[in-house]
Formats: C-alpha cells, sequence, structure tokens
C-alpha cells in the first residue's frame, strides 16, 4: 500500500501546529480580556494541596502561555518536519503530532483555568479537579490529533539482494567499521539531556526534599551517561559474527554466526522505526544502533527477531555475514 | 576495513596482511587520520598471532602508510593519500598490461624494476 505522503505531512502540520497556535491563541485573548479585572499580582504556583505558594505579576501569564504554548509543539514540529519531507513516516511521528497538540491543549487550559478563578481577587486557591481536566482535556485532544493523522507505518526496504562474499574454504576475515551518531540525534539526545539536567536543579531549587533532589539528579546523570556511551560504535564482522560496541566498551550488541539465518542490506529511519538514536528496541523488541539515519546492517536471527545497525559500506558487511553463515550451515 | 587472510596460502600471513591493510589504505576506504584496529583485536578475530600483525604494522609504518603511537594505535598518516591519488593509473596500468597478455608477475616485476631505478 502506497503512503499518502502530501496526506501525512498536512496533517501532521495541522495536528502538530496549526491546532496548537489557534488553542494557544484562544487561551492568550480570554487571559488578557480578564486581565483588567484581576490583581497585579497573582497566584502561580500551588503547593499538593492546592494552596498558592508562588505568585507573579498577572500579565507574566498570557506571555508564559503563549512561550510555553507554542514553544513545545514548535520544537516537537521543527525535529519531525525535516524527516517528514525527506519522506519518513510512521507511528513516532504520529505521536509526536499528538503530543504537540496534547501539550498545546493542556498547558494553555490549566494557566487560563487558574487564572480565570482569581478574578475579582476571589480565592487562589487551585482544586485538584481544574488539574485532573486539564490533564484529561490534554490526552483527549492529542487522542483526537492521533486519530486525525493517517495511519502509515514505516516498511523498512531491502535496498539490494543479498550475496554471499565467495570464501575460501579456511579463509579467515575481519572488518570493522565506526559509526558516529548524526548531527540530529545529538541535538535531541542534547536537548533530552539539557532538559533532564534543568528539571533536576528545578526540584533542588523548588523542594526541600533530599530524595526527590537525588533521585533527579541520578536520573540526569544516568541519562547523560546512556547518550554518551551511545554516540559511537564500533562494528566488527568476524568468525564471531556481528558485533557493535560502544566506543566506552557498553553497551554491545552481538550475534553469533550459528543464530544468523540471513543478512541484508537496509536503508534504516532512526526516527520512524526506532523512535530515536542511539540503541534502541524497535518493533517485536529487535534491538537497534540506530546512530543516523540509510545505509545499515539487517541480520535475521534464529530466535525470529532480527539486529539493525546503521553503518557505512553495508553490503560488504551483509556479504561476509551471508558467506560466514552459508559456510557454517555448509 | 576488510581484512581477508588465507592460512592455506604460501604467502606468509604477516604478508598477507600488510597487503590487505594496505589494499584499504589505497582504495580509499580507509581515510587519512582514521584510527586502525588495535593489533590485540586483528589478532584474536584471525586467530592469528600478536606478533604477526605487529610486524605488518611495523612493515606498513616503514612504508610511511601508518603512524604507530603508543597508547593511539595504528594511525592512517596523510602520505596515504597519495597512493589513492594513484589508484585511477593503476587500475589503467593493469587493465593496460591485461589486454596485451602481460602477467601479474611481470608487471608488478616492471613497476619494481623502474621504482628501484630512478
Amino acid at each position: 500500500m502506497a503512503v499518502d505522503l502530501a496526506r501525512v505531512r498536512s496533517r501532521f502540520t495541522l495536528v502538530a501546529l496549526i491546532l496548537p497556535a489557534i488553542v494557544v491563541a484562544a487561551a492568550v485573548v480570554i487571559q488578557v480580556l480578564a486581565l483588567p479585572s484581576l490583581p497585579g499580582v497573582v497566584a502561580t504556583h500551588w503547593s499538593f494541596d492546592g494552596t498558592p505558594d508562588g505568585f507573579s505579576p498577572a500579565w507574566t501569564v498570557p506571555v508564559l502561555t503563549a512561550v510555553l504554548g507554542l514553544g513545545v509543539p514548535g520544537v516537537l514540529f521543527g525535529v519531525a518536519f525535516r524527516s517528514l519531507r525527506r519522506g519518513e513516516h510512521g507511528a513516532a511521528y504520529r505521536m509526536l503530532g499528538a503530543v504537540a497538540l496534547g501539550v498545546a491543549v493542556l498547558l494553555p487550559t490549566l494557566m487560563t483555568w487558574s487564572l480565570v478563578l482569581q478574578v475579582g481577587g476571589a480565592d487562589a486557591q487551585l482544586p485538584a479537579l481544574v488539574v485532573v481536566s486539564s490533564l484529561l482535556a490534554g490526552v483527549a485532544v492529542g487522542a483526537v490529533g492521533w486519530m486525525v493523522q493517517p495511519n502509515a507505518p514505516w516498511h523498512p526496504v531491502a535496498t539490494h539482494t543479498p550475496y554471499a562474499l565467495p570464501l575460501a574454504p579456511g579463509e579467515r576475515v575481519l572488518w570493522t567499521r565506526a559509526v558516529t551518531v548524526a548531527t540530529a540525534g545529538r541535538v535531541v539526545l542534547g536537548a533530552v539531556v539539557v532538559v533532564t539536567a534543568a528539571v533536576a536543579v528545578m526540584v533542588a531549587v523548588l523542594t526541600a526534599s533530599t530524595w526527590a533532589t537525588l533521585f533527579a539528579g541520578a536520573i540526569a546523570v544516568l541519562l547523560a551517561i546512556m547518550v554518551v556511551a551511545s554516540s559511537r560504535f564500533h562494528v566488527r564482522v568476524d568468525a564471531d559474527g556481528l558485533t557493535a560496541t560502544s566506543a566506552v566498551g557498553w553497551p554491545r550488541v552481538a550475534v553469533p554466526v550459528a543464530d544468523i539465518v540471513s543478512a541484508e542490506v537496509v536503508n534504516v529511519s532512526p526516527m520512524a522505526e526506532f523512535g530515536g538514536w542511539g540503541l534502541r528496541w524497535g518493533p517485536g523488541g529487535s534491538p537497534g544502533v540506530v546512530l543516523r539515519a540509510g545505509e545499515g546492517i539487517r541480520v535475521r536471527r534464529t530466535n525470529g527477531r532480527s539486529v539493525t545497525v546503521t553503518v557505512d559500506d553495508a553490503a560488504t558487511a551483509t556479504a561476509l555475514l551471508t558467506a560466514l553463515a552459508a559456510r557454517r550451515s555448509a | 576495513m576488510l581484512i581477508r587472510i588465507d592460512p592455506g596460502s604460501p604467502e606468509p600471513l604477516f604478508a598477507q596482511v600488510t597487503r590487505a591493510v594496505r589494499a584499504e589504505i589505497a582504495s580509499g576506504r580507509i581515510a587519512v587520520g582514521e584510527r586502525l584496529p588495535s593489533a590485540r583485536e586483528i589478532a584474536q578475530s584471525l586467530q592469528i598471532n600478536l606478533h604477526t600483525v605487529l610486524h605488518a604494522y611495523q612493515d606498513l609504518r616503514d612504508e610511511g602508510l601508518i603512524e604507530l603511537r603508543r597508547g593511539r594505535g595504528a594511525v592512517v598518516v596523510a602520505d596515504a593519500a597519495a597512493l589513492s591519488g594513484l589508484r585511477d593509473d593503476i587500475d589503467a596500468l593493469v587493465a593496460k598490461a591485461a589486454a596485451a597478455g602481460v602477467s601479474a608477475d611481470t608487471l608488478s616485476a616492471l613497476v619494481k624494476e623502474a621504482a628501484h631505478g630512478r
């Protein structure tokens, strides 16, 4: 089934950019109309039981609504649209669009509601109902955003028919190649690390809890280590089969020759197929060392799963793996 | 990088490794500044002696193709670029020799003689 790329892109633009802009614009208009009947300083932060514990000038609320409400979907749109224009598609992009719309509903709803509640200098309590309702509205509209976009699963295509490199009996081979994470992956992974670190700092500043700070800090450090560890891999094909080892030694993905059913060159899309860059798990729990888009090795294993590694000169590697597997079973 | 060795061949193993790496550099498949796999890794993968690989690496260093640095391993140096620049001329010469019925051994002997005569 051919994928209607134009429809995928136009619906994604509608869900991730146009609808969020309309929602945010409406929220900002309501907030600005409410400003004259609001006190100069309003509650903008609440503790867990709904008691206000942070206050800001009223005009900052519409500004923040516009910045966050447009910024979050804008970044998600920017990340995805370049790949979509290259012809990629799939569930990960559909999800990005839905999340962008969901966030663009959740934040403005919550901020507008909490502001309107304070009209006339009323009590600044924030009922849990408001938070829960905004959250549900975000999830519900996000789900609609998912459904509005066409279902266009990504099916990777083998780019050429596999062949076996002729090997003499007893001949020994070694093929190695390094692969480094692409700029797109570096930007996204770097942003994730920065955001996690920022959250950890915010937790440290805003809460008095040492445990919460340690927890958030540990997550940020762990994430940074994982991103660094999976930014460069050494790929090797030899008598041991296929091995992809991180430049720092861990993690490592290996397929012994005995487990190889077939090897082929595929055109890989990290976002569409694996939902991101690095060591990822794709459909069916099949691991992939996907550091960039484009050519890669895909090995099918005897257990029914496959292993994908994006690397240059994949044709030589797969031809060797095919020959090694054939020699073993001969 | 691709290295193929055949223990059944009369050519010594170190010479086979040298030839394979030299061919990879000449073809441009290994770029200038790129680091080669460690001698230990190659020895383990190909199930040959570590000293065999070190022998090959020393020969490549003597040819001025790679640099061996303690702790940094073997790195392809700028001079190798000249080698990959010869590629097209070599392909043309080989094709010409084959068309004229000149054997590979004769051709390499002629090239060697010409190179030494300068």
